[in-house]
């Protein structure tokens, strides 16, 4: 019981680090085509920190797999996910330091395989927080079965 | 009564071994499309001329990407559904990037991977429907030579499979949008 149960959050856990593993290479291999974009913010600066961000998180689920740690997977991919797809459909401009990071194609250097990942990464991570709700603890002082 | 601290494990059986088959589905799944990923995510796209990008790209995609450095590289007029635009000696389509300053590319690593350059190995040469004084030449940070058209560096799509295809045609990416040109050597923004 004890041996299964761990079996699958250890495998969520690294699926989950996997695909923000995947996510942080992408965004740092094409950081430098990006740097041009933008002045005081530039989008090759924000893939970076979206990088390290994702590894950082993937390493607090590898290694404390706390609910914290699940809701900031789950943040991060969402995150990523969202501004990927409303920066391919949408030109929405420079929004405050943003820069405007409108590119209406999927044909850039794992692009595709990163919204993908990000994807993966909401979807685990949520399974992970579920896991969370069910995982052991201590409580308060309970009553012992069959003393009353 | 007698306390103890104690833990809410579920019961064996109970929500959280129920729950176990969806997560090792999730996992399956999430591997098996990261794999997919990994294989298909960049089909469509063609090899690099100059070394930018290089993973999962230049496997697929165009077949030749340019002159190469071996040859000249030839620019010639064609006619498409967009009008008369530059291709290359086999048909393919040319693209400028209005990012580009004036025989200045500004299209590095990722952004060669998608967008190849027009490399020539030589100055290259002037196909039918093209003015010769508009054709010349760049050296690159890599030291290859890039082929320019009114000033303009010239480049592929990834995107494009073969002759005849204008994918990139309108393509906003890396900062700036992609277009054809005509044999002026002005934007074709058609």
């Amino acid at each position: 019981m004890a041996e299964t149960d761990r079996v699958s959050p250890w495998a969520l856990r690294v699926a989950t680090a996997a695909a923000l593993g995947v996510d942080a290479v992408v965004h740092w291999r094409n950081a430098p085509a990006y740097d041009a974009i933008g002045t005081t913010l530039t989008q090759g600066a924000l893939f970076r920190a979206e990088a390290a961000v994702a590894v950082v998180v993937g390493l607090l689920v590898l290694i404390r797999p706390r609910r914290s740690s699940w809701l900031a997977a789950l943040l991060v991919g969402a995150s990523a996910l969202a501004a990927v797809v409303l920066y391919r459909y949408v030109d929405v401009g420079s929004l405050g330091p943003l820069p405007d990071m409108y590119e209406n194609t999927w044909q850039v250097p794992g692009k595709l395989l990163s919204a993908w990942a990000e994807g993966a990464a909401v979807v685990l991570a949520g399974l992970g927080l579920l896991t969370r709700r069910g995982s052991p603890r201590m409580d308060p002082l309970v009553a012992v079965d069959g003393d009353r | 009564m007698r306390l103890r601290y104690g833990t809410n494990r579920p019961p064996p059986g109970g929500r959280g071994s129920r729950r176990r088959p969806l997560v090792a589905f999730a996992v399956l799944l999430t591997v098996g499309v990261l794999a997919a990923g990994c294989g298909n995510g960049n089909s469509g796209t063609g090899g690099s001329g100059s070394g930018g990008g290089g993973y999962g790209y230049g496997s697929s995609g165009p077949a030749s990407t340019s002159g190469g450095q071996s040859g000249a590289a030839t620019v010639a007029a064609a006619t498409s559904k967009l009008g008369t635009i530059l291709v290359d000696g086999s048909g393919r389509t040319l693209y400028l990037f209005e990012k580009d300053q004036p025989n200045q590319s500004a299209c590095t690593g990722a952004c060669v991977a998608a967008w190849p350059v027009d490399q020539s190995g030589g100055a290259p040469k002037a196909g039918g429907g093209v003015r010769a004084s508009l054709l010349g030449s760049i050296q690159r940070g890599d030291g290859t030579t890039q082929v320019t058209y009114n000033h303009h560096p010239l480049y592929y799509y990834a995107g494009d499979s073969q002759a005849g295809q204008e994918n990139g045609q309108g393509i906003n990416a890396f900062g700036a949008a992609w277009y054809v040109l005509t044999p002026t050597g002005t934007v074709d923004s058609g």
